[in-house]
């Protein structure tokens, strides 16, 4: 069971003026926040600041978030999934775009679910495409983190049905994370993984969705990318995905650094990303943090039960 | 020093690949030792991580053993 301990958020965001349901389902959001032991800051913009200029204004906050409009791609929003504050440590920074008042409301809606539920186990589901060296990966990760504090599940996409494998998710996991080919619309594994297959009305959403592989943070050709739409449905409260091409080996250097940072303890989204960011410019420069930069990894103990019984066909 | 460093190759060598023998530290990990690009992605990434430097992908012909590994992460570091 891990304990939560005192955050503190910096939210830029526009000027909702003209449009008081925004400002309140934001306000709400703001509670949301608060009610979980987190403080917020606020910056209000009429003109969407850029990276460098959120950075001159971060002081000692855990996390940054940008709300803004979701015309904007989270290729030009962001630079990086983390910034660097006064002391020159480094925190995660995740974007939000809005299309309108009611996506506030079911990120705030997400954000309650996800941060008041038990902390009690780190389950992960380790997704992958079926092909070998993305199987391989899972296979080494499933190996590692076999131990008394964490809890992997292999569900690659040989193993079990693309319904088995999102049923597995939406009973609330704490982490899952993908490796494989991937378009702005969705994953190229288990046939072709789209948004629009997280159909359950009444799901529990994923704390964090790490999909490592190319673009499905990148809005070519799509109106709003993958890993956003996941976001703004409320499926999961944080996916953290790639606006360009990845490299395999990038994205070996993520499992490897993911695999070290939950051995050590890594408990919330922004420790996570902050552990195992590789040193190469190349592993993050194209991804991209979005949602919920504070997002706990963990999940409840029912959920671990539930995850043992989704069938896989070794 | 370098010892050091070579037994810490060492040790996440048999942890990416537990059943192989690594009789000379001379060895090539492709040609002589079977180490294949999946394999060497998750070796270099761990040692990536243990040391909190970069091995850019353009260099890896240059630490073919682990000799030349330990040199290399000598020569980074200092």
């Amino acid at each position: 069971m891990k304990l939560k301990q005192h955050k503190t958020i910096l939210i830029v965001k526009p000027q909702f003026s003209s449009d008081a349901k925004s400002e309140e389902n934001f306000t709400l959001l703001k509670n949301t926040y608060i009610k979980h032991d987190i403080d917020v800051h606020v910056i209000d913009y009429d003109v969407r600041p850029s990276y460098n200029q959120i950075q001159s204004q971060v002081k000692n906050q855990d996390a940054v978030l940008l709300i803004g409009d979701a015309k904007c791609f989270p290729k030009n929003a962001l630079k990086f999934p983390f910034i660097k504050t006064m002391e020159n440590k480094k925190i995660p920074i995740a974007w939000l775009p809005i299309r309108n008042s009611e996506d506030l409301f079911t990120f705030s809606k997400t954000i309650h679910e996800v941060h008041s539920r038990k902390q009690e186990q780190c389950a992960i589901a380790l997704l992958s495409q079926k092909h070998p060296r993305f199987v391989r990966i899972v296979d080494r990760m499933a190996t590692i983190l076999e131990t008394p504090s964490l809890l992997p599940y292999k569900w690659s996409s040989d193993l079990l049905f693309r319904e088995s494998m999102i049923a597995g998710l939406e009973s609330g996991i704490g982490l899952a994370t993908y490796f494989g080919h991937g378009r702005p619309i969705g994953w190229v594994g288990y046939y072709g993984l789209r948004s629009h297959h997280f159909e359950n009305k009444k799901s529990k959403p994923v704390g964090a969705l790490l999909s490592l592989c190319c673009k499905t943070a990148s809005r070519k050709n799509t109106k709003i990318s993958f890993c956003e739409q996941l976001v703004l449905d409320g499926k999961t409260a944080v996916t953290f995905g790639a606006v360009d091409s990845t490299l395999h080996t990038d994205n070996t250097r993520w499992s490897v650094g993911i695999t070290k940072a939950l051995l050590s303890g890594a408990s919330t989204i922004a420790e996570l990303i902050i552990q195992a960011t590789p040193k190469n410019l190349s592993s993050y420069t194209h991804y991209r943090l979005i949602g919920d930069p504070l997002a706990p990894i963990y999940s409840s103990k029912e959920t671990a039960l539930f995850a043992n019984t989704i069938k896989t066909y070794p | 020093m370098k010892n050091i460093i070579i037994n810490t190759i060492l040790t996440h060598f048999r942890d990416v690949k537990p059943k192989l023998e690594i009789d000379s530290n001379d060895s090539n990990f492709k040609e002589e030792l079977g180490v294949d690009s999946l394999d060497m992605a998750e070796f270099v990434a761990r040692i990536e991580q243990e040391y909190r430097i970069e091995i850019p992908d353009t260099d890896w012909s240059q630490i073919a053993t682990v000799n030349l590994m330990a040199e290399y992460i000598h020569n980074v570091q200092h």
